[in-house]
C-alpha cells in the first residue's frame, strides 16, 4: 500500500501547525493586548476562513498565490517558482484554515490572564517580552496548546482549500483526505477503508497526547 | 516626594483628574470615596497610566514632566506597587514571586525573614491565607528596594487582627527601610490612625490636605466633613464679630471662634464633630468650657458601636452624637430620654 499521503499529510500538518502556533500566538497577544488601527478588520479577516467554505477559501489562495496570482506573479517573475501545486502549497491552505481556530483560543486565553499580573511585573522591572515569556504565556499556556492541538486536527483534515491550491497530484500533493476522496470515487473502498482507519488512528494517538501533555502539566 | 500633574482621562469617560500635591512625609494616605481617582494617581505615579500634561516626581527623580517630555516608563521607575488583589503570579512559588524583580537573589532571606514568612518559601499562591498572600506582595514589591511603595487599598480585605499586624509591618517597614509610602483607603479610620499626611480625595481632585487631625477636625467644606464622618452640619448667618469670637445665627443663635474672611452678614456653614458634642450631667454645677451653646433635646435612636454609641439627638438642632461607652452607662440614657448638650466653641469649625 502506498503509504506516501500518510507522510504527507504528517509533515504539511506538523509545519502548518508549528507555523500556526508561533505566528497565531503572536497576533492573538497583539489582539487581545493592543489597541491597532484596524483591529477589527483584521480580527473578521482571520475569521473569514471558519465561516467561508474551504473551496472558496482554496479558491481566494489561487488568486492571490497562483502563478498569475496578484502576490503569485511577483513571486513567479522574480523567482520562477510559484507555490500552486507544491506541497508547500497544502501547507498554506492548511495554515489559513487552522489559524482561525488557534488565534481565536489564545486569545480568550492570553485575555483570562489578569492585566494586573502584567502590570506589576512591568514596575518590577520586566520588559513586555520579558512579561510575556514569564508571567502571559506560562498562565495562557493550556489555551495555547489547546489551539495548537486544534489547529493540528483542522491541518490533518483539511480538504478542500488544499484540492484547490495545490491539487490532487499523485505522490506530490495527495494528502490523505484527497487519497480517501480518490479511493473512493475509484470505488476501492478497501484502500479507502484503511487509509481511513490509519487516518483515525493517527488523530487519537496524537489528541491522546496532547490531552496527556496539558493535564500533565500545570 | 513631590508630586504634581492635571490629567484628563477622557478616552471613554468624561472622567477629570486634577491632582496636585506633594508629601515629605514618610507615610501619605489618598482618602476618598470610590471612584474619586485615587487608583488612577497610583497607576499615573507608577507609569501604567499617561497623564496629558503635569510633573511627577519622586524623590528627586522625575517621572513625568509632560513640559520637558519626560515619560519614564514603568521598568525604569523605582516604584513597589501593591495592588489591591495582591496579584501574585498564581503560577510561581512564594520565593519565586518575592524575588521576581531581582537579578541575584541575595535579598530573598531576608525578606522571608522580615516578613516572617520562613518555611513558605515553596508554596504557591493559592495555598496561602490573605494575610499571608498580602505579605508576599509586600516583600515582592520592597525587595526592589523602590523610592516608594503605592499601596492599593491595603486594608480592604483583612479582618481587624491582620489589619493591625499589617499597621506594624508598615511601621516597620518605615523604620527599617525609611521607604516613603502612599496608601489608598476610604476608610476614616486608617487613613486617621495611619497619616502623617492625609490627602483626601473627591471627584477627581484633591480637596485638602493635612495632618489627619487638622483634617477630621477642620474640614475644608461640607464633602471633607461628610468624608471625615462629620453629619452634623448646620448653614447660618454671621451675626456679630467679635474680640475672640463669632455669634453665628442658625435655627439658634451659635457661639463660634473667631474666623477671618467673614463679614456680618455673610452665610456661614459649621459643623461639630459628633465625639465632641458633650451630654451634660444634670447632677453636676456647669464647668465653664461647657457652659457655651447650651441646647436641650430628645434622643431619638441609639446605635452601640463596640466601645461608643451614637446618640441620635432631636432638638433645635438634630445632631449625632458619640459619646464612650463608660460614659453611657453613667449618665443612664436610653431612647426618648431628654438631655442637655453643649457645643464647645472651641469644638465648632466653621467654613463657607
Amino acid at each position: 500500500m502506498d503509504l506516501f499521503p500518510l507522510y504527507l499529510t504528517i509533515k504539511v500538518s506538523i509545519i502548518a501547525t508549528l507555523f500556526v502556533a508561533v505566528v497565531g500566538t503572536a497576533i492573538a497577544y497583539l489582539m487581545a493586548r493592543r489597541d491597532f488601527p484596524g483591529k477589527n478588520f483584521l480580527d473578521t479577516l482571520i475569521l473569514l476562513p471558519l465561516v467561508l467554505p474551504p473551496t472558496v477559501t482554496g479558491y481566494y489562495l489561487i488568486v492571490l498565490f497562483g502563478k498569475t496570482g496578484i502576490i503569485g506573479k511577483y513571486i513567479y517573475s522574480f523567482t520562477g517558482w510559484s507555490i500552486a501545486f507544491t506541497w508547500q502549497a497544502a501547507v498554506l491552505a492548511s495554515v489559513i484554515v487552522s489559524m482561525p481556530f488557534m488565534i481565536k483560543i489564545a486569545r480568550a486565553a492570553i485575555e483570562s490572564v489578569d492585566i494586573e499580573l502584567e502590570k506589576v511585573a512591568f514596575t518590577l522591572g520586566k520588559s513586555e517580552w520579558k512579561t510575556l515569556q514569564l508571567v502571559t504565556l506560562p498562565l495562557s499556556k493550556k489555551g495555547i496548546l489547546a489551539g495548537v492541538v486544534l489547529s493540528f486536527a483542522r491541518a490533518t483534515g483539511e480538504f478542500g482549500a488544499t484540492l484547490m491550491i495545490a491539487g490532487n497530484i499523485p505522490g506530490k500533493t495527495n494528502t490523505m483526505p484527497i487519497a480517501i476522496y480518490d479511493a473512493v470515487s475509484a470505488g476501492e473502498f478497501g484502500t479507502a477503508n484503511q487509509l481511513v482507519l490509519i487516518l483515525t488512528f493517527v488523530c487519537i494517538l496524537i489528541l491522546y497526547l496532547t490531552n496527556r501533555l496539558i493535564q500533565g502539566r500545570w | 516626594m513631590d508630586i504634581e500633574k492635571t490629567f484628563l482621562h477622557a478616552k471613554k469617560s468624561q472622567f477629570v483628574l486634577k491632582a496636585c500635591f506633594s508629601s515629605n512625609n514618610e507615610l501619605a494616605v489618598l482618602f476618598g470615596p470610590s471612584g474619586a481617582g485615587k487608583t488612577l494617581t497610583l497607576h499615573a505615579i507608577a507609569g501604567l497610566v499617561k497623564p496629558d500634561k503635569g510633573r511627577i516626581a519622586v524623590n528627586g527623580n522625575t517621572y513625568f514632566d509632560s513640559q520637558r517630555n519626560i515619560n519614564l516608563c514603568p521598568q525604569k521607575r523605582r516604584v513597589g506597587y501593591v495592588f489591591q488583589n495582591y496579584a501574585l503570579f498564581p503560577h510561581l512559588t512564594v520565593e519565586e514571586n518575592i524575588s521576581f524583580g531581582l537579578k541575584k537573589h541575595e535579598a530573598l532571606k531576608e525578606m522571608l525573614s522580615f516578613f516572617e514568612m520562613e518555611g513558605l518559601e515553596k508554596r504557591y499562591p493559592n495555598q496561602l491565607s490573605g494575610g499571608q498572600q498580602q505579605r508576599v506582595a509586600l516583600a515582592r514589591a520592597l525587595i526592589i528596594k523602590p523610592d516608594i511603595m503605592l499601596l492599593d487599598e491595603p486594608f480592604s480585605a483583612l479582618d481587624h487582627a491582620m489589619r493591625m499586624r499589617l499597621r506594624l509591618d508598615l511601621k516597620k517597614i518605615q523604620s527599617k527601610y525609611g521607604i516613603p509610602m502612599l496608601l489608598i483607603t476610604h476608610d476614616p479610620i486608617e487613613a486617621y490612625t495611619m497619616a502623617d499626611t492625609l490627602i483626601v480625595y473627591s471627584y477627581g481632585r484633591v480637596e485638602q490636605i493635612g495632618l489627619p487631625k487638622e483634617v477630621f477636625n477642620k474640614p475644608k467644606n461640607r464633602g471633607v466633613a461628610i468624608l471625615a464622618g462629620i453629619n452634623n452640619i448646620f448653614k447660618g448667618i454671621v451675626l456679630d464679630i467679635g474680640e475672640e469670637e463669632v455669634l453665628i445665627q442658625s435655627h439658634e443663635k451659635i457661639v463660634a471662634p473667631k474666623i477671618s474672611g467673614f463679614e456680618m452678614g455673610d452665610e456661614i456653614t459649621w459643623c461639630i464633630r459628633p465625639d465632641q458634642v458633650m451630654v451634660l450631667r444634670e447632677d453636676k454645677p456647669l464647668g465653664k468650657a461647657v457652659s457655651e451653646n447650651l441646647f436641650s433635646g430628645k434622643i431619638i435612636e441609639i446605635i452601640p458601636k463596640g466601645m461608643s454609641y451614637l446618640l441620635f439627638f432631636e432638638g433645635v438642632f438634630n445632631l449625632e452624637i458619640e459619646i464612650p461607652a463608660h460614659a453611657f452607662e453613667r449618665l443612664n440614657l436610653e431612647k426618648g430620654k431628654t438631655i442637655r448638650v453643649s457645643l464647645k466653641k472651641s469644638a465648632i469649625h466653621a467654613f463657607d
